[in-house]
Order: structure tokens, then C-alpha cells, then sequence
């Protein structure tokens, strides 16, 4: 249904950034926040009206809001659409996002650049609109790297350290790599099938060779924006920024832009079942690693990034094995919980003035009571001990990869012998040892920061945030228990009015499904049972080293393994990696080209040397000039001669 | 040596030869400025001298293109002409000693690049 | 009126030379009267070549506000003047920095002020007629009459190594254009007509093979020069370097763009075939601009040079859409002549203003200027984004359309492993131009931001804001530009990529 007001939806707050930004210095801080907070508030009302408003009859609007270029055979518009999934992404990006934007003004209460800040919080909400509501891979890609922008510009908030400026900076150009194989994923479809709309992708007939080279594409796009092996390095640097912002763009909505667009294309992604068998192995080996790296880390924000990366992975596990409303289900919850426990870690470092290492927390629960709360209903359901939304997420992931068939008729020869049908468990079985990790880090995160006893300075009187900052952390935590509706498994639902509410049967209609079909109905208790137990153990063996040790369990563990936890709590070196694999070649192949070819060759060779050739010719040419008249005469007299000899002789 | 009408012209003309030679040889070699001017005198006088061989040793005898004293005419053109360049050559040599108390001729060159 | 509409591409091209001749006859000590004149002028000049844009109706084949008049008709010559969808944006570039260039150097420019605005003046005259001639001798002139001005500027106001690149600017594109005018000797005595006049020469039939390779050479030569292409490229980081504020800003925003009109005007065009066989030869030079000139930007320590390279990276991707024929690819090419004169000659007048504050252009002196001068930081990063082809931004449809019509091309051999390579080319903008813009802004505060860096004074906002305005708006509209130049740029590339199957015709048998 073609509707005219859709494109308010970005515009808003689009027009909230750019009165933020130019005037926001002169106005008074009401107004700022009025016109922040606003704009976010009005796109969110606009999107669940038109959420409400999908039914039967108009399963999607569109807008066609004008042309933005053309030439040749190429169209590209300023096109929205909204239908289930981007619906229900709107909602989760501007609800969430006007959360944190609430959040944002006891946050950044004392900092002069608030009006800054506020604006390119807006910005934020327009690019990731425009990316999830775009019709066209270019329109996405402008919210692509308008998030891009936006991550920049707020990670490198406080750019006068020059450490946070370098993070902001790395974050952009990792992005960026990712960016340029976005495009040529673009490139590679518009070559074949002449259009770059998604409805038209999504209905085209792809051949394997070039579905799989766009996706394998696109993929890395989505490897850089969501941070996963081996782009994920600018994610946990981005924590330089301000905590509200890693909560928003770095947990609860930039970072799941790659997981919407393979979810989005999913047409094409199932045409290329190998690049699926790709999304999943690097989706789990990310969740695996970074899983690890996250059990020793001690600043509490490194935790929570690493863990975002981590359950980044347990998303594109879920689109890799064709469950795309698994994957997507797991960013909705994802999006709560993940928020809820950046937010948290905010007020708790607020409420310290500025301390992030775990170390030096401890007991906070006898002054955060509402920080500590909702940090446990998050904490409970992101590690999957109580059935509430994560739990149900992430079984389903799980579960989906266990029994699915999309990659029955993969071989890894050409031949055909050895088929990955035991890819599938393999996956499952690694990430249920990733679910292990997550909930032992987690955990451990948890009752070092809360329980036990205060090991801060004396000087430092923790105390709770103001409740413009608590009351978005109990709406994130009710959202994180309630969410869990929309992972009830079929077999409980199937009748009730509640089956309307899980998210398979509500995005029913917009995946395509994988070319083994879907996985065989399976019951879903033995999957719940493991995950229980995953999930205990994870629970129980933090318990036993963090709850009342504190601090002396992890030395415990330093103790036993101390070579891989040095490694782990060093990040694995992987940023150490490339800076002497990548980085320090790139700058000296740049310097080395310069003066060899273009100082040395180019200009001492041609064109400062031809010139000394003819001066020095020149200069020869000139000891013929010595100013003896009668050298002159001499030479004349011999070339009379040779010339009449010339002339008269030879004729 | 066939080609010319009488015989004898040719002992005028080699003899005229050898004195341009050596007057040449002189102004291209003497250092002297008065020396080069006297071989100067000396070339045009060996010109003088084959005007006279030509004049008196006509190449094509009774011929209508001009009298056989069409030769001598011209020695006096070249007379005055060496009187006068002489004159004005020997003027211009004082003055430039005058300035740098030398005859040198490898010493002027001030043409030089 | 009539008389006034008829000739309006006259009277905007000239009005700067009645400028000049003006400050010429005033006295010399009044400095300010000449700023102000050679202002005056210019907005003027702007202002007037506004109805060129309302005016302007696009038709197949033809030129509009086309103007011939009889000059030299036994030799061939004529005055003709017109402007296509191309050359009217190119000349709207121009009318548009004339005005911003002399008011940037309102305050740096201290002496033989009346000299400077001629030159300034008589530069603009001279780009204005390259752009709108459509006879090939009156194309030369005003090519050579760009030189002198140029030379002037560079080596009259400019720093240290001023001589030096001066005359190294001057030898290089002369000695390109030398081989020009031979070639458009041979034009003219094998054109049947014994004409320079464009519309005839293209009209006039084909040449055959190897001489029109060689034609082809000669033409390019100088306008490979002028973009510059690889590996003719080593003038231009002496020149900007060394120019004054304003001379780069002219330079890197219009002069360039004279090499790559000249290709798509008058190389391509005139030798279809030989251009259909270099093709390939051009885009891999293109690419190689666009990898080389980031690598070069990465090594660089001097502000302004570093922002010189980036320009050969920019035209890199110029030439590769020229070369790629295909309509998309060639209109961003176009588009990225454009965008390049707006977000370079804008860098170049901030790195100017930073200049005149800090006399200083060593990268090392710099850091931390952000909150000394946040205005200046704010303009120069929407710039740096647009340099980046940051969407939203006028630098990304063009990138984009070159790219994506690269990618796609039929005609050109090798064009996906070229697109691929120069797509890189985003990653490393992003690099050299983020790290630039870090190690200048961000950061401790280092020597040249402490002694009391001014931010943006009211002049200088008025010189920038036009220039972010542009930004923003081509970035969300480019539409109206990118209609202007479909008709060219289609029928280039109708007769570039299909001149392999036209059939060749005798010079002998076209022409009266």
C-alpha cells in the first residue's frame, strides 16, 4: 500500500539533528532535549501506527519519497518500506533509542557538548531508519554508512583524548572495509539483474555462481558493521565512548544491521547455500572467541562489548542455517536485554564517577538497588538460566541449527562425497559450549560487580542514579521479561491468540526458506533441557568462584590456566596482529612508493632529469663559444671549404 | 689545368693561392692584433693578385662581358677598401689597448657564452 | 535585450577582462579598490551565468546559447561559442568559485594587489572561454591564455619553492599542448573543409587507423597532463604546495577539470576508435591514480601536498568513468568533475585559512585545533566527509555511478578487476583523509594551535558557506545536474563505444 508519510519516519529526527547541531548552542537545555527527544518519540509513534496498521489487507506500505538519481539504466530512489520485519525493527530502534535518549539526559547531564551529543544521537536514529525502512540496497547503504558516521562521531566524543579519537577512527575505516564489500555486492546484483530494489532482488532468479559472490559480498559488509571474525576489532575499542551510545549503536541496533540485511535478502542468501554455510561457521567461531576473550576482561563495558559481538555471532548462526526468524528474534531480545545491561553499567559507572573496572566494585547491591535488579533480569536473560526472552532466543538458534537441512546436499568436494550434513550439530555443539561461556562470563560480571563486598576507594560513595536514568533500565528489564512471548515454542501457542504473538508465526510471510527446506518438526524439550544445563552450569561454576571469593576467584582461575588467560585478558593479540600484519606494511608500503617512485623516478628521473640532460648538453655546446674571433674564422673558413667541396666537386 | 685559356695565368694564380693561404694561416693563428691585420692586407693582396691573373688571362678571350681592365677595376675597389679597413682595423686595436695594455687576441673574449 | 540574450556567453565569459582592464587603469597603491572591483566583478560574472542555468534546454546535437561569428574565414577560424549539459556545468563551477576565490584572499594578499586580481580576473576569463568554445583555435588560445595567469600567481604569491614549481607547471602543460596544435594542424588540413570548427570536425568523417591513434596521443597528452593522469601526475603536488590559497583553490577546483573536459569534448570524440582501443589503457591508469595517489597521501607530512594527492586519487576515478563507457559511468564521471572542484577547492580554503592563521603547513605542528576553532573543525569535517563520498554528500552519487557503471561495463576489457580496485579506493580515502583530519584536529593541542587560533570570521563564513551548501545539496538533489548532462553524455558514449562498427569513411569523400 503506498502511503506519503513514511518517509517521516527518518526524516524527523533527521530534522532533530540538524536544529540540535546548528542552534543547539544557543538554546536552553529544555528545548534541546524537548527537540531530541521529540523527534524520536513522534518516528516511534508513526511507526507502531503503521505497525498496528499491517494486516492482510496491506501486509506492507511503501513510499516513493522522490528520485534521487538516475543515469543509464540505473534508478536509484528515496524509497521506504514497511512490512513485519522492518516494522518491528522500527519499533525496536526508535522505542529503545528514545529510551536511551531519555537515559542520555541524566547521562550527559554535566557535559558541555550535550547539544552535540544529542544531535548526533538523532542523526543516529535517521541513518539506522533510512538503513531499515530503505526499499533499495543504495538507500541502505546510505543508512549503512550514516551509522558508520554517527558510530564516529560519538565514539570520538571526547576527541580531545586522543585515544578516543583513534578508536572513533578505526571504527570508521574497519567499517569501511566492510563498506567496499558492500558495494561490490551491490554492483554484482544490479550487473545481473539490471535493478537494485530489494522486492526485485528478492523475486529474481540468481544463478549460484553470482548469488554466491553478492552474498559472499554483502557478508562482509556485515562482517564489518557487526562486528564479526575478523572485522570485529573496532567494537570493544568503541566503549570509549559514552556509555549510552554503546548501548544504543553498539548493542542494541547498529551492530544488528548486518544480521537485518542477509535476514532482509534472504532470497538471495538461500540461492547460495554455501555462503549460508559461511554466515553460520563464522557466526559461531565468532561467538566462540570472543565468548572466551569476554571470561577476562575487567573493565565492565570490554565485557559487555565482547559479549555483544558474541551474541552478534548467535544471530548470523540463525540466518547461516536458514532460521532467519530465529536470527531475527534473537536481535529483538538481544536488543532489550543488551540495552538494559549497557544502560546499567552506565549508572554504575556514573554512580562511581568514572570507574569501569570490575575490580574495584563489589557489594554495589546495597546502593543500586534498581541498577542491580535490572541488571539480574537482564544477566538472567541473556544467560538463559529462567525462561524468559533470551532464553527462548537463543534455544530456538540452537535448536534450529541442530536439526536443519540447509546444508544436507553441501559438499565440501566437488565430487560430491563428503556431504555437511553434520555441520548443523557441529554448530550446535560449539555453541552451546559458547552458551557455557556466556553465561560463566556473565555471571561473573554480575557478582563481581554487585555481591560481595565494596573493594573501591574510600574516597569513591557510590550511589544510585537519578530515576531519568532508572526508569528506562525497569522498562528494558520488563521488556526483557515480557519479550519472552515472542520465542514461545509452536506446540505451546499453536491455537491461542497468543500464537500471533511469537515472532515465527508473525514474520512467516517474509523469509524465503532454505533450499533443504525447513528442519522436520522437532520437539523442543531436549533443547530446553540442555540449555537449562548449559546455562546452570555456566551459573554454577561462576557461583562457586565469584560469589563469595570475589576477586580471589579469579585468581583462582589465573592460577590453574595462566598462559591462556594472560592471552585472553590481552585480547588474543588479535589487534597487535594486524597492526604488525596490516597497518605498519600499508604506511611504509605508502612512504617507500613515495620516494622511490615518485620522488626518485618520476621526478629526479624525467622530469628535474631531462632538463639536466639539455642544460647539460647545453653546457657542452657551449665550450664551442670560447670568444676567439679568430677559432670563428678558422671554423667558418673550413665550412666554405667543405661546402664548395660539396657543391662543386660532388655537384 | 686545361680549362684555362692561357698557361701562363697559372703560376699568377698559384702563387696568389699560397699568399691567401698564408694570410689566412695568420689571421686564424697569429696572436698579434697587427700581425693578423698585416695578413689580413696580405690575403687581399693575393685577391688583388688574381683579379690582375684573371684580368690580364681573361678565362674566354674577346669576350663581350665587359673589358679585359674589368679585373684591374676592381684591384683598386679592394685597394681602397684594405686601405680603409686597415685604417679603421689599427684605430680599433689602439683603443682596446688603450684599455687593457695588450695586443693579445686570445686575451678578447668577452664574445664567449 | 535580445542583443543581451543572444550573446550572453560572450558578455559572462569577457566580463571579467572589462574588470581587469579596469583595476588596470586605477592607481596602483589602492589595494582595497582593486579587491573590491575584481569582487564585484566576479559575483557579477556569477550572477549572469544564472540564466545560462534557468535558460538552459537541452537537444540532441545541439549547443546552447550558440553563438558563431565569422573571424579568419580564409584560414578556417571562427569565433564559436556554445555550451552542451557538460561544458554548462563546468562553467557554472567556474562563475561560482570566481566570487569565493577573491574573497578568500581578502586579507592575505597584501602586494601588487592589482596584479593578482588581473591575473585572478583573466584566469577566469580564460577558463570560461576553454569551456564554452566550440572552434578549435579559439579552444588553444584561451588553453595557452590559462598558463600565464597560473605562472603568475604560483610564482609571484606563492612560498618557498615558488619559482620552481611555477615554471615546472608552466613547461609541463606547455609542452603537452605543443603537440596539440600540431594535431589540430592536421585536423584542420585533412578536414576536407579546411575547418577548425568543431561541429564540422566532428562531422567530418573518420581517420583512418594508426594516424588516428596517433592524433589521439597527441590530444591526450595535454589533457593527460592537465587531469593529471599517472604518471604525469609530479607538477601538481609542487604546484598546490607552493601556490597561494587562492591559486590552489582555482587550480584544484577548475583547471584540472579542463584536462577531463578536454578528454570527453574533444580527445574521445574527435578519434572514436583510437579512444575505444586506449580505453583500457586509461582506466588502468585510472586505478592506479586512485591506489597510488591515497598511498601517497599516507606519506605525506605537508598539509597541502597531501591534499594534492588526493586529488589525483579524485580524477582517478574521473578517468576510470571516462574510459569505462557506459552512461552510468560517465555520468558520474561527470559528476565527479563537479563535486571534486567543490569538495577539493573547499579543502583548499580551509587549509588556507589555517594557514594564513598558523604560516605553518607541516602536519606535525598541528593538533588539537578542534576546540581552539570548532567552526573551522565542523566545516572541514562535512567537507572531509564529502571528499570521502560519505552518502548524503555530493562526493558519493558520483563515486557511486562511476563504480557501478565500471562494474557493468560490456565495452571496457577488464572492468570488473578495475572497479573492484578502484572501489578500494573508499577504504583508503577514508584512511588518509580521517588521519589528516585526527592529526589536525583532535587530540592535545600542539604548536600551531596555541597562539590565539582564530576561528571562522564573518568573510571567511561567507566563502565557506556556499561551498557546504553545495555539498549538502547535490548530495540529497542530484538529479537536476545529472539531467543537464544525459544528453551529452549519451551520445558520447553512443559514438565512443559503437565506433568499432561504424563504417569508416574516406576523408576525400565528405565535405563540400
Amino acid at each position: 500500500m503506498e502511503v506519503t508519510w513514511l518517509h517521516l519516519v527518518p526524516l524527523l529526527p533527521l530534522i532533530g539533528a540538524a536544529i540540535c547541531g546548528l542552534v543547539g548552542k544557543w538554546l536552553p537545555k529544555s528545548w534541546v532535549y524537548a527537540v531530541a527527544l521529540g523527534s524520536v518519540l513522534l518516528s516511534f509513534l508513526i511507526g507502531l501506527r503503521a505497525f498496528i496498521g499491517l494486516g492482510e489487507p496491506a501486509p506492507f506500505f511503501h513510499e516513493l519519497w522522490f528520485n534521487w538519481f538516475s543515469a543509464g539504466s540505473l534508478r536509484v530512489d528515496m524509497a521506504f518500506t514497511l512490512d513485519r520485519l522492518s516494522g518491528a525493527l522500527t519499533l525496536v530502534v526508535t522505542g529503545v533509542g528514545f529510551l536511551i535518549h531519555v537515559y542520555s539526559v541524566g547521562y550527559m547531564e554535566e557535559d558541555p557538548g550535550y547539544w552535540r551529543y544529542f544531535s548526533y544521537l538523532n542523526l543516529f536514529i535517521a541513518a539506522m531508519m533510512t538503513l531499515v525502512l530503505g526499499d533499495n540496497l543504495v538507500a541502505m547503504f546510505v543508512g549503512w554508512e550514516g551509522v558508520g558516521l554517527c558510530s564516529y562521531l560519538l565514539i570520538g566524543f571526547w576527541f580531545t583524548d586522543e585515544e578516543k579519537a583513534y578508536a572513533g577512527r578505526k571504527a570508521f575505516v574497519v567499517n569501511r572495509i566492510g563498506d567496499f564489500g558492500f558495494l561490490i555486492g551491490i554492483f554484482i546484483l544490479f550487473n545481473q539483474t539490471g535493478t537494485v530494489e530489494i522486492a526485485q532482488l528478492n523475486s529474481a532468479v540468481l544463478p549460484l555462481g553470482v548469488a554466491s559472490m553478492a552474498a559472499l559480498c554483502l557478508f562482509i559488509g556485515a562482517t564489518g558493521k557487526s562486528a564479526q571474525l575478523p572485522l570485529y576489532i573496532w567494537l570493544p575499542d568503541a566503549m570509549a565512548g559514552p556509555t549510552p551510545v554503546s548501548a544504543l549503536i553498539h548493542a542494541a541496533t547498529m551492530v544488528t544491521a548486518g544480521v537485518y540485511m542477509v535476514a532482509r535478502l534472504s532470497h538471495l542468501y538461500v540461492s547460495a547455500p554455501g555462503v549460508m554455510a559461511v554466515v553460520a561457521v563464522v557466526g559461531v567461531l565468532t561467538a566462540l572467541w570472543s565468548a572466551l576473550i569476554a571470561t577476562s576482561q575487567n573493565d565492565i563495558k570490554k565485557v559487555l562489548a565482547y559479549s555483544t559481538v558474541s551474541q552478534l555471532g548467535f544471530m548470523f548462526i540463525g540466518v547461516g542455517v536458514g532460521a532467519f526468524f530465529a536470527g531475527t528474534m534473537h536481535l529483538i531480545t538481544h536488543a532489550f536485554f543488551k540495552a538494559c545491561l549497557f544502560l546499567g553499567s552506565g549508572a554504575v559507572i556514573h554512580g562511581l564517577h568514572g570507574e569501569q573496572d570490575i575490580q574495584k566494585m563489589g557489594g554495589l547491591r546495597k546502593y543500586m538497588p534498581s541498577t542491580r535488579t535490572t541488571f539480574l533480569v537482564a544477566t538472567v536473560a541473556i544467560t538463559g538460566i529462567l525462561p524468559i526472552s533470551g532464553f527462548f532466543s537463543k534455544d530456538e538458534i540452537l535448536g534450529q541449527a541442530l536439526h536443519t537441512r540447509a546444508f544436507s546436499f553441501l559438499t565440501l568436494t566437488p565430487n560430491g562425497s563428503a556431504h555437511l550434513t553434520w555441520l548443523g550439530p557441529l554448530v550446535y555443539a560449539v555453541g552451546s559450549f559458547a552458551a557455557f561461556l556466556t553465561s560463566f562470563y556473565m555471571w561473573r560480571c554480575y557478582f563481581l560487580t554487585f555481591s560481595g563486598e565494596y573493594r573501591g576507594p574510600e574516597s569513591v560513595h557510590p550511589h544510585e542514579s537519578s530515576s531519568v536514568m532508572t526508569l528506562p533500565l525497569w522498562i528494558l528489564a520488563a521488556l526483557s521479561v515480557v519479550g519472552l512471548v515472542l520465542g514461545l515454542p509452536q506446540a505451546w501457542v499453536h491455537g491461542t491468540g497468543l500464537q500471533h504473538w511469537t515472532w515465527e508465526h508473525f514474520s512467516e510471510g517474509v523469509f524465503s526458506r532454505p533450499r533443504g527446506g525447513a528442519p522436520e518438526e522437532f520437539s523442543p524439550y531436549l533443547g530446553y533441557g540442555i540449555a537449562l544445563i548449559v546455562g546452570w552450569a555456566g551459573w554454577a561454576c561462576s557461583y562457586a568462584l565469584f560469589f563469595k571469593r570475589g576477586l580471589a576467584g579469579d585468581e583462582l582461575l589465573t592460577a590453574r590456566v595462566h598462559g591462556l588467560r594472560r592471552a585472553l585478558a590481552n585480547k588474543l593479540y588479535v589487534d597487535e596482529l594486524y597492526d604488525f600484519v596490516v597497518v605498519r606494511p600499508f604506511w611504509a608500503l605508502a612512504r617507500g612508493l613515495f620516494r622511490v617512485v615518485d620522488a626518485t623516478l618520476i621526478d629526479g628521473l624525467f622530469v628535474n632529469g631531462i632538463p639536466a640532460l639539455i642544460a647539460w648538453v647545453g653546457a657542452m655546446a657551449r665550450r664551442f663559444q670560447n670568444g676567439d674571433v679568430q677559432r670563428y674564422l678558422a671554423v667558418t673558413a673550413l665550412g666554405v671549404a667543405a661546402l664548395l667541396y660539396v657543391f662543386l666537386v660532388r655537384g | 689545368m686545361d680549362f684555362f685559356h692561357a698557361h701562363q695565368a697559372q703560376h699568377y694564380l698559384v702563387l696568389a693561392a699560397m699568399l691567401f693561404a698564408l694570410g689566412a694561416a695568420g689571421v686564424v693563428l697569429r696572436r698579434n692584433a697587427i700581425i693578423v691585420l698585416m695578413s689580413i692586407e696580405l690575403m687581399l693582396n693575393a685577391v688583388n693578385l688574381t683579379f690582375l691573373a684573371f684580368s690580364r688571362f681573361p678565362l674566354v678571350p674577346n669576350s663581350p662581358m665587359g673589358s679585359f681592365l674589368t679585373g684591374h677595376a676592381a684591384v683598386f675597389f679592394v685597394i681602397a677598401t684594405a686601405a680603409a679597413e686597415a685604417s679603421v682595423g689599427l684605430a680599433i686595436i689602439i683603443a682596446v689597448f688603450r684599455s687593457r695594455t695588450s695586443v693579445n687576441v686570445d686575451e678578447f673574449d668577452t664574445l664567449k657564452l | 535585450m535580445a542583443f543581451i540574450e543572444s550573446h550572453l556567453l560572450t558578455l559572462v565569459t569577457f566580463l571579467p577582462v572589462l574588470g581587469a582592464l579596469l583595476i588596470a587603469l586605477l592607481p596602483r597603491g589602492e589595494g582595497g579598490q582593486h579587491k573590491g572591483i575584481a569582487f564585484l566583478f566576479s559575483l557579477l560574472t556569477f550572477v549572469l551565468s544564472i540564466p545560462l542555468w534557468t535558460g538552459f534546454r537541452a537537444a540532441p546535437g545541439r549547443y546552447a546559447f550558440e553563438q558563431k561569428t565569422e573571424w579568419a574565414p580564409a584560414l578556417g577560424f571562427s569565433y564559436h561559442v556554445g555550451l552542451d549539459g557538460v561544458a554548462l556545468l563546468l562553467f557554472l563551477l567556474t562563475t561560482f568559485l570566481g566570487p569565493i576565490v577573491v574573497l578568500s584572499s581578502w586579507k592575505f594578499i597584501q602586494e601588487r594587489v592589482n596584479v593578482y586580481c588581473i591575473s585572478l580576473l583573466l584566469l577566469e576569463t580564460a577558463m570560461l572561454g576553454t569551456l564554452a568554445s566550440l572552434d578549435l583555435v579559439l579552444f588553444y588560445v584561451f588553453w595557452e591564455a590559462m598558463l600565464i595567469p597560473m605562472y603568475l600567481l604560483i610564482g609571484m604569491w606563492g612560498s618557498d619553492r615558488r619559482i620552481y614549481a611555477a615554471v615546472k607547471f608552466f613547461l609541463f602543460t606547455f609542452i603537452g599542448s605543443v603537440l596539440m596544435l600540431l594535431a589540430i594542424f592536421w585536423l584542420w588540413s585533412n578536414s576536407g573543409r579546411k575547418s577548425f570548427d568543431y561541429v564540422d570536425l566532428l562531422n567530418s568523417g573518420i581517420v583512418d587507423g594508426s594516424t588516428q591513434r596517433w592524433l589521439f596521443l597527441a590530444f591526450a597528452l595535454a589533457f593527460a597532463i592537465k587531469v593529471p593522469i599517472w604518471p604525469l601526475h609530479t607538477w601538481l603536488p609542487d604546484a598546490h604546495t607552493e601556490a597561494p590559497a587562492a591559486g590552489s583553490i582555482i587550480l584544484a577546483g577548475v583547471m584540472l577539470k579542463m584536462g577531463t573536459f578536454g578528454f570527453i569534448r574533444y580527445a574521445m570524440p574527435l578519434f572514436p576508435q583510437a579512444s575505444l582501443a586506449f580505453a583500457p589503457g586509461i582506466a588502468v591508469l585510472g586505478v592506479i591514480g586512485i591506489v597510488y595517489g591515497s598511498l601517497m597521501c599516507m606519506a605525506q607530512t605537508d598539509l597541502k601536498r597531501l591534499i594534492a594527492y588526493s586529488s589525483v586519487a579524485h580524477l582517478g576515478f574521473v578517468m576510470l568513468g571516462l574510459s569505462a563507457l557506459t552512461p552510468e559511468a560517465v555520468s558520474g564521471a561527470v559528476l565527479q568533475m563537479v563535486n571534486h572542484g567543490i569538495s577539493t577547492g573547499a579543502l583548499f580554503l580551509m587549509v588556507g585559512y589555517l594557514y594564513e592563521r598558523t604560516h605553518t603547513r607541516d602536519l606535525a605542528a598541528y593538533g588539537g585545533v578542534a576546540p581552539v576553532a570548532p567552526a573551522i573543525a565542523a566545516t572541514f569535517l562535512v567537507i572531509t566527509l564529502s571528499s570521502i563520498g560519505l552518502p548524503g554528500t555530493n562526493g558519493f552519487v558520483g563515486e557511486f555511478l562511476v563504480l557501478i557503471g565500471t562494474f557493468s561495463s560490456r565495452v571496457l576489457a577488464g572492468a570488473v578487476p578495475l572497479a573492484v580496485i578502484g572501489a578500494s579506493g573508499v577504504i583508503l580515502g577514508a584512511v588518509y583523509m580521517l588521519w589528516v583530519y585526527q592529526r589536525v584536529f583532535f587530540g592535545p593541542p600542539r604548536k600551531a594551535a596555541g597562539h590565539g587560533l582564530q576561528d571562522l570570521t564573518v568573510r571567511e563564513w561567507f566563502t565557506v558557506a556556499p561551498l557546504l551548501l553545495a555539498i549538502v545539496v547535490i548530495g540529497f538533489a542530484p538529479q537536476p545536474l545529472l539531467s543537464a548532462i544525459k544528453e551529452p553524455v549519451d551520445s558520447f558514449v553512443q559514438r565512443v563505444s559503437h565506433a568499432d562498427r561504424a563504417p569508416p569513411v574516406r576523408k576525400a569523400e565528405v565535405g563540400p
